[in-house]
């Protein structure tokens, strides 16, 4: 079984700028970026069960159906309020406790994340590698450029609405509730002047 | 505990914490090195420098050079308050493997970061949504503070001969 | 009241823009100048499962019903009305016959391969001497033992010269006209007696062609009589229904496209010291747009929710389609208004909308039979 690691990100198309309180708020939801569509479509290339793991929030649901759509059999959006804020450190153990309960051998990743597979790595235990190094058990990077994402077909998308998302709650998870939270502080935003 | 002091019994006065700078294989960050170096100056610590590049720190700002050992074994030893890392591929791996293992976020990778010596804290700035936003980040209460910089926002190299620099092995 | 579309309607609205942001754009202009769609974009849409939308899934369509079908044809319009208009002559109009009317054995013949786009369609109703009076047919269709010879000419039947089925009517009683005397049929391309004339040349929706289907003692078995014999009439203008809500969702996504370049423009561009989008004859124009657009909108989905739920919608199809036809000119127009001469140039897609858009209020019945289908509907009641 392979999993694919989603990480939702903001869709910078859809931001409101605050000058009065000096930052950017997201507008919309979150979506799925195209490196980690590509590291979909590599797990649907390799074949068997693929299972995607995305640590959001319940508004992420979009972004589960996203990647039934583009092939994914099964999703598991591990919801938190909060998950906005969570760094790699909270991330990478919420991903590694699921890798643990799934029993995954495989996880694909996209390369630009490169904090959270390598955190990951040291949580679990498995390997890091890129696509091309492929074998399991492993954490595999995966580049934008590895393997065309496809445009989801309207067939895809009918589908997608029957497949499952497994709804946890990152509090669910068994982790102590001090590691849900990251170790850092945002002192202060400001807009950068065009 | 017992080596620190040792350590430091070279000095007239022991320094706080310190400053450890890890240079992976790859190319050498000599920018970060000097970074580093700031940093040492105004919190009054010594700059380590650690990793497979660490002996070539030598002469670039470094007070001690650290041979064997882990990063982990180093930062449990030495206590730094303070370690940072460029953002190239390797460097990463190190930072994340290290700040998972201790349970610390990672600073970055910023454009830009500063230590305030009365708060002992480097607040580190890092570019968000797409360039529109900056936020200037701090490690709170939790230490070791572990910084990752982007390698083209490093201060020049400068050479630094007349420092004695030495080496400690793990 | 919910109006929020459902996640799945969100998810296949965005897929269709990222499609036309990524695939149509690009190439939409290139189209218009050469006359023909880019090579391969139609396998595209064939692909992405675009020929299929509005069929049922046991057919192998996607099930997204009438709703589905007008946010696809309004996310196409954002980037090639030729694309959506032989999309939509298929989907819309030839292929909505077969799926309305067919018999369970016709079913069974051919909509797997119309709904999965194998096999195109179109609609031929309209010749020479019969647009809007619809009922003057000149082609005839004769019984001769167990098949039917049909004779005659239809004019400007989009793609006919790429569909695998002509959905054609033809009168079996020219005294009966539309009361029994008008017969729809489904005949395969390839048979004996059906000509594709030329290419057309016309001045919008160049992409997209029109030629004449002539019938030239076409024999056309008995088994391919779509619904009764004598109900043709019924047939063709239950299609032109689904057809019009459809068309009226193209002209959204025009209509949106024209408006969001605009306000962006007007923001950027500045005369007189400020942006354009500060002087009040400006804003007074989007303002307009948006106003109207809203309009269309709240026409085209309550009416194809309408048609989702099986209830009969003529006079709310004929409403929408002489609206937003009528509106799209206007808000077309203001697009290259405030784009000044830069509007008029070919570098923007405003010129092409401009040409393609005028034809809307022509075909699927001219916007004056439009009217009077709602008048004699008002009429018919005694009452809105």
């Amino acid at each position: 079984m392979i999993l694919v690691y989603v990480e939702p990100i903001p869709d910078l198309n859809d931001l409101a700028i605050s000058k009065s309180q000096g930052r950017v708020f997201e507008r919309g939801k979150r979506v799925m970026g195209p490196a980690t569509e590509a590291a979909i479509a590599s797990a649907v290339r390799l074949g068997g069960e693929q299972l995607g793991l995305i640590v959001g929030t319940d508004d992420d649901t979009g972004i589960a159906r996203r990647g039934l759509a583009l092939g994914l059999n099964r999703v598991i959006l591990v919801a938190h309020a909060e998950a906005r804020e969570f760094d790699g450190l909270v991330r990478a153990r919420i991903a590694a406790r699921m890798i643990r309960e799934t029993g995954a051998r495989l996880v694909l990743i996209e390369s630009g994340l490169a904090e959270v597979a390598f955190r990951i790595s040291e949580a679990t235990g498995l390997r890091v590698g890129s696509l091309s190094s492929g074998l399991e058990p492993a954490i595999l990077r995966v580049g934008e450029s590895s393997t065309r994402p496809r445009i989801p077909s309207a067939i895809d998308i009918v589908h997608a609405a029957k497949k499952e998302i497994v709804r946890r709650s990152a509090d669910s998870l068994g982790l102590p509730a001090d590691d849900l939270i990251p170790r850092r502080v945002v002192r202060a935003t400001r807009l950068v002047q065009p | 505990m017992s080596d620190w002091l040792d350590l430091y019994a070279l000095e007239a006065e022991p320094r706080p914490g310190g400053v450890a700078i890890y240079l992976s294989a790859g190319d050498l960050s000599r920018g970060l090195v000097r970074l580093g170096r700031h940093f040492g100056d105004a919190l009054g610590a010594y700059v380590f420098a650690i990793g497979p590049r660490s002996k070539e720190a030598a002469g670039w700002g470094a007070d001690r050079v650290v041979e064997g050992g882990s990063l982990r074994s180093f930062v449990e030893k030495f206590a730094p308050e303070i370690v940072l890392f460029d953002a190239s591929d390797g460097s990463i791996e190190q930072a994340a493997r290290l700040g998972q293992q201790l349970g610390r976020s990672l600073l970055g990778p910023a454009f830009e970061a500063a230590v305030d010596p009365s708060t002992r804290l480097v607040v580190a700035k890092i570019r968000t949504y797409g360039g529109r936003q900056i936020e200037e980040v701090t490690a709170g209460e939790w230490r070791p503070q572990l910084i990752v910089m982007e390698r083209e926002s490093l201060p020049p190299a400068q050479e630094d001969t007349g420092r004695r620099v030495e080496s400690i092995r793990i | 009241m919910d109006w929020t579309f459902s996640e799945e309607h969100q998810m296949f609205r965005q897929m269709v823009r990222e499609f036309v942001d990524k695939e149509v754009k690009p190439v939409a202009g290139k189209n218009d100048r050469e006359g023909r769609l880019a090579p391969g974009l139609v396998d595209r849409a064939r692909e992405l499962g675009l020929f299929g939308v509005v069929y049922p899934e046991e057919v192998g369509g996607a099930g997204l019903g009438e709703l589905g079908y007008c946010l696809m044809m309004e996310e196409l319009s954002h980037g090639c009305n030729s694309l959506a208009g032989l999309i939509g002559a298929h989907e819309g109009l030839g292929g909505m016959g077969v799926h309305l009317f067919a018999n369970e054995e016709q079913r069974k013949r051919y909509m797997a391969d119309i709904a999965a786009g194998r096999t195109l369609c179109c609609y031929a109703l309209s010749e020479p001497n019969a647009g809007s009076d619809a009922q003057n047919l000149q082609t005839t269709a004769v019984k001769k033992g167990d098949r039917w010879i049909l004779n005659g000419q239809k004019v400007w039947i989009t793609g006919a010269d790429t569909a695998g089925i002509v959905v054609a009517f033809a009168a079996n009683d020219k005294t009966l006209r539309a009361h029994g005397g008008i017969t729809a049929f489904i005949v395969e391309k390839g048979i004996k007696g059906l000509r594709i004339g030329a290419i057309d040349d016309k001045m919008g929706l160049r992409a997209m062609h029109s030629p004449e289907v002539f019938f030239e003692d076409c024999e056309v078995p008995e088994r391919n009589v779509l619904g009764k014999v004598g109900e043709g009439f019924r047939v063709a203008m239950g299609i032109l229904d689904v057809g019009r809500v459809s068309l009226s969702a193209a002209c959204i996504g025009t209509a949106k496209e024209c408006l969001d370049r605009s306000i962006d423009y007007a923001q950027k561009r500045e005369t007189f010291g400020k942006a354009i989008v500060e002087h009040q004859a400006v804003q007074f124009m989007l303002a307009e747009m948006a106003t109207q657009i809203y309009a269309m909108e709240s026409l085209v989905y309550r009416t194809a929710w309408m048609m989702d739920q099986k209830q009969k919608a003529s006079r709310e199809a004929a409403i929408a389609k002489y609206y937003c036809t009528e509106a799209l000119g206007g808000i077309v127009d203001k697009a290259i208004q405030i784009h000044g001469g830069m509007g008029y140039m070919s570098e923007l897609p405003f010129e092409r909308f401009y040409r393609d858009a005028r034809v809307n209020r022509i075909f699927e019945g001219t916007n004056e039979i439009q009217r009077i289908i709602i008048a004699k509907d008002l009429q018919k009641k005694g009452r809105y």
